[in-house]
C-alpha cells in the first residue's frame, strides 16, 4: 500500500505540469514533514510556506513520503545531534534566549529530536533541491519522452478518460 | 514565473480556520486530559478532572471537580476540589508557561472516599517520572526497614541457650581480627623503614672522631691541624643532625600510625557492648531501657505519623529544580522516539509553572482532632524556585471546627532558591481531641482525650530533623479482653506481662510521647521517648532485674570469651609496636643526641670555649 501510494506520487510528481526547479523545491520542503516529528509549529508555517509559494505541491508529497521511513529510521542520529547541540556550552545562550521569547517554545526546539531532525534537514535541503531537479530534469528529457512514444501511452492520452482526468486534477501523463 | 499561488490563499485561510475550530472544540479536553496525564505522572496514582475551560482572551482557567488519589489509599483521595479558578498570564503562556497570577480554591476537602480505585496499573506504578523507584514505594521502604524494639519476655525463666551466640556474628571479632592485621603490617613496614634510617654508622663514625681526638686542643694541633679538626667535627655534626632529622620524621609518622591504631584498638569495647547488645537480643532477654520499652509501645503509631511528612518531603524534592541549570526529562509520547526534552531557566523571568498566590477555604471531614473549616493560603509554588528566587509558603488555620478549640495552625517554607534546599513546617495544635491509641500489650488503650500536639520538621540539604510530640494530661485508660489470667499467670508469659504493664500505666493521668526523625533524609534514623516506657521499665525491672541480671551475666561471659583470643592478639599486635620499632627509634634518637653532645664539647675544646672565635 506504501509502495502504490509512494509510486502514485512519484508519478504525479513527476509529470505535473511544474518545472523541475519548482518539483525539486517541493520536494526538498516535504522532507521537512517527513524528517521532523510532525506535530511541531515550525512544520505548520512550512506548509503554509508549500501552499503560499509557487511550489510543485505534488513534489511536497512525494519528499514527506520519501522522508518518513527515513525520519523513523534516522531517529537516533537526530536525538544525538540534537542532544549535542542542546549541550554545547557555546549555544546555552541562545537556546535560553529562545526558550524565554513568546511562540518559540512551541516549535518544541529544546527536544532533542525536534532539533536534531530539523538542523538535519537545513543542511540536506539543498542537496535535495539539486539532485531532485537534476533528477526530474533528466527523467522528462530522457524517459519521459521515450514513454510518449510508447503506442500503449499514446492510446492512453487520448482516450477520453484521460482528458476528464486531467481537466480535473492538472495532473498529466 | 510567479513565485506566490494567490489561489492558495483561500484554502490557507480554510486551513486556519480549521485549527482555530479545532482549538475552540478541543482544547479544554486537551487540558484536562494533559492535566490527568501530567498529574498521574507525578503524584503516582490517578488524578481525575471533571471539566476545564480556558478563556484564553480573559486570561482565565476553571478547573472542576479536581480529584488526586492517595497513593497509598487508592480508595481515598489525597484531596478533592469543587473549583480552581486561576487568573492566568497570557504572555506567559505564549511562552509555554503555566504561571497563575492569583488562584481562588473552593471546595477543598482532603481524605475523601473514591467511588473506583485509583491505583495505576502495576506497569506504570513500578515506576515514577524520570524512571526511577516511585517516591511511595521508597519511603515504604524505608518504614518497613526502620527496626523498632518489641518486648519479648517468652526467654525468661528458661534455661539460656548461649551456643545460639555464634563468633561469626561478633562484630568486635571481625574488627580485633582486622586490626591485628594491621598490627602485623604496620610492624613489618616500619621495621624496615626503622632498619633502612639506621643511625648506627653515623653513630661509629662520630663516636671514633672523638675517640681520635681524645685530648686534642689548639696547642696540641696547632692552627691548621685544629681548623681540620674542627672542619671534621662540623661535618660530622651535620651528618648526625640530618639522621636526627630523619628519626625525628619517621617517629612522627610511626607514633601517628601507632595512635591511630591504638584509638581502634580503645574502640573494641564499644564495639563490645554492641555485641553484648547483639547477644541479648539473641538469647531474647528484654531491654529494660525506657526508650526502647516506649518505641516498642508507640513506634508504629509515630512511624505512621512521620512517614507522610517524609514523603511530602521527597516529593518536593522530585519535582522542584534546585538552580538555574538547563533541565533534561524524557520528550513526549510519540510513534517517533521521544528524545530528551531540555528546559533553560532564566532568571527575573518567568518559570515553567508558577502560582504565585493562592487562597481559599477546605474543610477537613470527619470528626477527628483535625475535622473543621480552615482557610489556607499558598505563595510561590513553581517548579522551578530560583528561577522566581522567593521561596514557597504556605499557611493553614481552623476557622471553624468540629471538635476541639480552634487553636490549629499550619505554616511552612520550601526554600528551594539556593543550591542547598531548606524547608521547614511546623503544626500546633492546642486542647484538641486527641485520638485512642492501643498499647499492643497488656490488652490496654490509652485515651488520650485533650491534649496537644507539635509537629516540627526542619530539612537542610539532605539532613533532616522532625518532631511528633503529643501531650495530655487527662490520660484514660481502658483494658480489654480476659484480666483474670494475669495474676496466675507464670512469668515472662504473655498474660504475665500484660498484668504487669497494665497495673504500671492505668494509675497514669499525664502522658507524654515524643517521636522523633534525624538525620539523612533517604534513611533518617526514629527515635521514640514517652513517660509511659518510663514507668513500664521500672516495674519491669522491679519484677526480673534478678532473671535479666543472672542472664545478662551468661551472655556477656559467652561473648567474652568467644573475644579473647582476637581482641588479646590485637591488644598484643599493639604493645609489641610500643616495644618494637618505636622504642627502637627512642633509643636512636638517644645514641645521637649523645654523640651530638660529645662532638660539640670537642668543638668548644678546639676554640678553648670562647664563644664567638671561629677558626679560620
Amino acid at each position: 500500500m506504501l509502495f502504490l501510494k509512494l509510486l502514485q506520487q512519484l508519478v504525479k510528481a513527476l509529470n505535473s505540469d511544474g518545472t523541475p526547479g519548482q518539483v525539486a523545491a517541493g520536494v526538498a520542503l516535504g522532507a521537512v514533514f517527513g524528517l521532523t516529528p510532525l506535530m511541531n509549529l515550525h512544520n505548520l508555517v512550512l506548509f503554509g510556506c508549500a501552499l503560499i509559494f509557487n511550489l510543485s505541491l505534488p513534489g511536497v508529497f512525494l519528499g514527506w513520503t520519501l522522508a518518513v521511513p527515513l525520519g523513523f529510521a534516522l531517529d537516533p542520529l537526530f536525538d544525538a545531534v540534537g542532544t549535542a547541540l542542546l549541550q554545547a556550552p557555546a549555544l546555552r545562550g541562545l537556546w535560553t534566549t529562545l526558550y524565554n521569547v513568546p511562540v518559540v517554545p512551541f516549535t518544541n526546539f529544546n527536544n532533542s529530536v525536534v532539533l536534531g531532525s530539523f538542523v538535519v534537514w537545513v543542511v540536506l535541503v539543498l542537496p535535495i533541491f539539486f539532485l531532485a531537479r537534476r533528477g526530474v530534469a533528466k527523467y522528462r528529457e530522457h524517459v519521459y519522452e521515450r514513454l510518449r512514444k510508447m503506442r500503449f501511452f499514446q492510446a492512453l492520452t487520448a482516450s477520453g478518460w484521460y482528458s476528464t482526468y486531467k481537466s480535473l486534477t492538472g495532473w498529466k501523463l | 514565473m510567479k513565485i506566490f499561488r494567490w489561489k492558495a490563499v483561500i484554502p490557507l485561510g480554510l486551513f486556519v480556520l480549521l485549527v482555530v475550530l479545532f482549538w475552540t472544540l478541543y482544547v479544554d479536553r486537551l487540558i484536562r486530559l494533559g492535566i490527568e496525564a501530567g498529574g498521574t505522572a507525578a503524584v503516582g496514582a490517578k488524578v481525575d478532572l471533571r471539566s476545564a475551560r480556558l478563556h484564553l482572551f480573559q486570561g482565565s482557567l476553571v478547573l472542576r471537580g479536581l480529584a488526586v488519589t492517595n497513593p497509598r489509599e487508592p480508595m481515598t483521595n489525597l484531596f478533592e476540589v469543587d473549583e480552581l479558578n486561576f487568573d492566568l498570564s497570557v504572555r506567559a503562556l505564549l511562552e509555554k508557561k503555566f504561571v497563575a497570577e492569583t488562584v481562588a480554591v473552593r471546595g477543598l476537602r482532603f481524605n475523601t472516599a473514591r467511588t473506583t480505585s485509583g491505583a495505576l496499573p502495576p506497569k506504570k506504578a513500578a515506576t515514577a517520572p524520570g524512571g526511577g523507584p516511585s517516591v511511595a514505594s521508597g519511603v515504604d521502604d524505608w518504614s518497613h526497614k526502620v527496626k523498632l524494639p518489641t518486648i519479648d519476655l517468652g526467654g525468661l525463666g528458661k534455661a539460656v541457650n548461649v551456643a545460639r551466640v555464634s563468633p561469626d556474628s561478633l562484630h568486635t571479632i571481625v574488627l580485633a581480627r582486622g586490626l591485628a592485621a594491621r598490627g602485623d603490617s604496620l610492624q613489618g613496614s616500619l621495621g624496615r623503614r626503622v632498619a633502612a634510617a639506621d643511625p648506627r654508622p653515623v653513630v661509629d663514625s662520630a663516636r671514633a672522631l672523638v675517640a681520635r681526638l681524645g685530648n686534642a686542643n689548639l696547642r696540641t694541633l696547632g692552627i691548621a691541624g685544629a681548623r681540620d679538626a674542627a672542619n671534621a667535627i662540623r661535618t660530622t655534626l651535620t651528618a648526625v643532625k640530618g639522621a636526627r632529622d630523619r628519626l625525628t620524621s619517621l617517629q612522627h609518622d610511626a607514633t601517628a600510625q601507632v595512635d591511630s591504631l591504638r584509638q581502634q584498638v580503645a574502640a573494641l569495647d564499644r564495639a563490645r557492648a554492641d555485641d553484648y547488645a547483639y547477644a541479648r537480643r539473641m538469647v531474647q532477654i528484654p531491654s529494660l531501657d525506657p526508650k526502647d520499652i516506649a518505641a516498642a509501645l508507640f513506634g508504629p503509631a509515630a512511624l505512621q505519623r512521620l512517614v507522610p511528612t517524609l514523603l511530602w518531603t521527597r516529593l518536593a524534592d522530585r519535582h522542584l529544580a534546585t538552580g538555574t541549570a538547563p533541565q533534561q526529562k524524557a520528550g513526549p509520547k510519540r510513534a517517533r522516539m521521544a528524545g530528551t526534552t531540555f528546559a533553560f531557566p532564566k532568571l527575573h523571568r518567568w518559570p515553567t509553572f508558577l502560582v504565585e498566590f493562592a487562597e481559599g477555604s477546605f474543610d477537613l471531614g470527619g470528626r477527628t482532632t483535625m475535622a473543621g473549616a480552615y482557610l489556607g493560603r499558598l505563595t510561590g509554588a513553581t517548579t522551578e524556585p530560583a528561577v522566581y528566587g522567593k521561596p514557597l509558603t504556605f499557611l493553614a488555620r481552623r476557622s471553624g471546627a468540629v471538635a476541639g478549640p480552634e487553636s490549629i495552625a499550619v505554616a511552612g517554607s520550601l526554600d528551594h532558591t539556593g543550591a542547598v534546599p531548606r524547608d521547614s513546617v511546623t503544626a500546633d495544635l492546642a486542647g484538641v481531641r486527641l485520638p485512642a491509641v492501643d498499647l499492643g500489650i497488656g490488652n490496654a488503650r490509652m485515651d488520650l482525650r485533650t491534649g496537644t500536639v507539635d509537629v516540627a520538621l526542619a530539612r537542610n540539604g539532605d539532613a533532616v530533623r522532625g518532631r511528633w510530640l503529643v501531650r495530655s494530661d487527662s490520660v484514660g485508660w481502658i483494658r480489654s479482653g480476659d484480666t483474670a489470667a494475669a495474676a496466675a499467670a507464670p512469668l515472662g508469659s504473655s498474660a504475665w506481662l500484660d498484668g504487669l504493664v497494665w497495673r504500671a500505666v492505668s494509675s497514669m493521668r499525664n502522658v507524654e510521647v515524643e517521636a522523633s526523625i534525624s538525620g539523612s533524609l533517604a534513611s533518617p534514623s526514629v527515635d521514640v521517648s514517652s513517660n509511659v516506657g518510663g514507668q513500664v521499665a521500672n516495674a519491669l525491672r522491679q519484677a526480673i532485674s534478678a532473671e535479666v541480671s543472672r542472664v545478662e551475666g551468661q551472655v556477656k561471659a559467652r561473648v567474652d570469651s568467644l573475644l579473647a583470643q582476637q581482641v588479646g592478639a590485637a591488644r598484643g599486635k599493639l604493645a609489641a609496636l610500643d616495644t618494637g620499632p618505636l622504642k627502637s627509634l627512642t633509643d636512636d634518637q638517644g645514641q645521637l643526641n649523645d654523640v651530638e653532645a660529645q662532638l660539640q664539647q670537642k668543638l668548644r675544646g678546639l676554640t678553648g670555649g670562647l664563644p664567638g672565635i671561629r677558626l679560620p
